[in-house]
């Protein structure tokens, strides 16, 4: 940074089950996410583009945020303050069988002895969970669940009882290693059947508490294959998909609710970031139509759009009018990056530089107002 | 007691985009207070939304 520059700070966003090319697999946005990370100051993104099962890469400068908060971010509702550590609790859906449990709680073990994690006893839900999936109409695959209240209750219990700052949920996913969908996401095409209820499942907990959240699910291991696309073999390393969650978790930045919870201006903090300060949001082309994205355009926010990454999403820039640069790969998204923090306007980095027009006369403004 | 359900619902394009997040908000509450969604498409000058709202019975904050 120059002296007396603010942090140059980017959003990345690549929403969960919309079977985006880049991002709606293992884990496989986060070499994205180095690279964006190291031409910024401060990256906000969110567990889909962090998480890559047992894989995971420590960015000092990322901030790991659920859904739910960046939306509330994006809308100018909540701030995101850093932190250096914060205490995860851990809550199991009731439906996880014993020995599936137990590899988890083993998970959280190794989270704590090898990486120095602070975690929480683990509490288990009073009922199933009863995960649902279902796919609309769109392609993207959705989900919910059936006992929502017993989800609310474990969290609450883990706060209160185990004075968690964090909360990572395990909920058994259904089995179903013969559907052709799981088929296709295991070839690295398709989308991922399970990323949208995982998704609600999070912003449940987030909504409620305002606490970082994020989700594993619970599976029983596939048996092996050869045909296994390197953009899913993260999740098929080992028995839980917990580590990457836990890694996330540990510095996931606290919300700051205001003015709505009452705080006064003082308590608020000098590192606690507002939407106001990111200067660039990058979004899948075909995926504008996400509530992050449509706040922030109505900020001094510059979008920018990736082609490349298709989803199953129709939502495009041209047609929600939204004014974006457009590029068609990551690499091209960063180098308009690189301009964008050096104060360049990328478009002088092209050989499309138009000559400063005289647009009219100011003795004449009047006549078009 | 709370309750999460998939809907689907369409919003006219407005002249001004920036009044679509306000339509968006005000077709989704109709149904429950929104947790997840998303313009999926838009034809016909109809915005095509897709969301997960929550129907609650008590006050949860």
């Amino acid at each position: 940074m120059g002296w007396g520059e603010p942090p140059f700070t980017v959003m990345l966003i690549i929403p969960t089950g919309i079977g985006a090319a880049i991002g709606g697999y293992a884990g496989d946005a986060l070499p994205v996410a180095r690279a964006m990370a190291s031409v910024c100051d401060c990256l906000i993104t969110h567990p889909n583009v962090l998480n890559g099962a047992q894989l995971y890469w420590p960015l000092p400068q990322a901030l790991y945020v659920e859904g739910y908060g960046l939306d509330q971010f994006a809308a100018g509702a909540w701030g995101l303050r850093p932190v250096r550590q914060n205490c995860i609790g851990l809550v199991f859906d009731q439906a996880i069988e014993p020995e599936l449990r137990l590899r988890h709680l083993q998970a959280a073990d190794a989270a704590r002895a090898t990486l120095g994690l602070s975690l929480t006893d683990a509490v288990i839900t009073d009922a199933p969970l009863g995960v649902r999936l279902e796919t609309a109409i769109s392609g993207a695959t959705w989900g919910t669940i059936a006992h929502p209240d017993s989800l609310l209750r474990a969290v609450e219990a883990v706060i209160k009882r185990e004075g968690a700052t964090a909360i990572a949920v395990v909920a058994r996913f259904p089995d179903h290693p013969e559907s052709a969908a799981l088929a296709h996401y295991r070839q690295g095409q398709g989308v991922d059947p399970l990323a949208g209820a995982e998704a609600v499942i999070s912003h449940l907990v987030v909504r409620t508490f305002g606490l970082p959240c994020a989700h594993a699910p619970a599976l029983s291991p596939l048996p092996i294959t050869p045909d296994l696309s390197p953009r899913a073999a993260a999740e098929e390393l080992g028995y839980t998909f917990l580590p990457s969650v836990l890694a996330g978790l540990s510095r996931a930045p606290q919300f700051v609710r205001w003015p709505k919870t009452g705080l006064e201006p003082s308590h608020l903090q000098p590192q606690d970031l507002w939407r106001d300060q990111v200067n660039a949001l990058v979004v899948p082309e075909s995926a504008c139509g996400g509530s992050a994205v449509l706040h922030l355009n109505q900020t001094n926010t510059t979008l920018i759009t990736v082609a490349e990454n298709r989803t199953t999403m129709q939502a495009d820039p041209a047609t929600l009018k939204l004014t974006t640069i457009q590029t068609q790969t990551y690499l091209e998204a960063l180098g308009v990056l690189v301009a964008l923090r050096a104060g360049i306007d990328p478009i002088t980095l092209t050989t499309q530089v138009n000559p400063v027009a005289c647009l009219h006369d100011v003795s004449h403004h009047s006549e078009a107002v | 007691m709370i309750t999460l359900e998939l809907i689907t619902t369409t919003v006219e394009m407005p002249d001004h985009p920036t009044d679509l997040l306000a339509q968006i908000q005000q077709a989704l509450r109709q149904h429950g207070e929104p947790l997840r969604w998303a313009v999926t498409g838009i034809t016909d000058h109809q915005a095509q939304i897709e969301a997960v709202v929550l129907q609650a019975s008590d006050g949860l904050g």
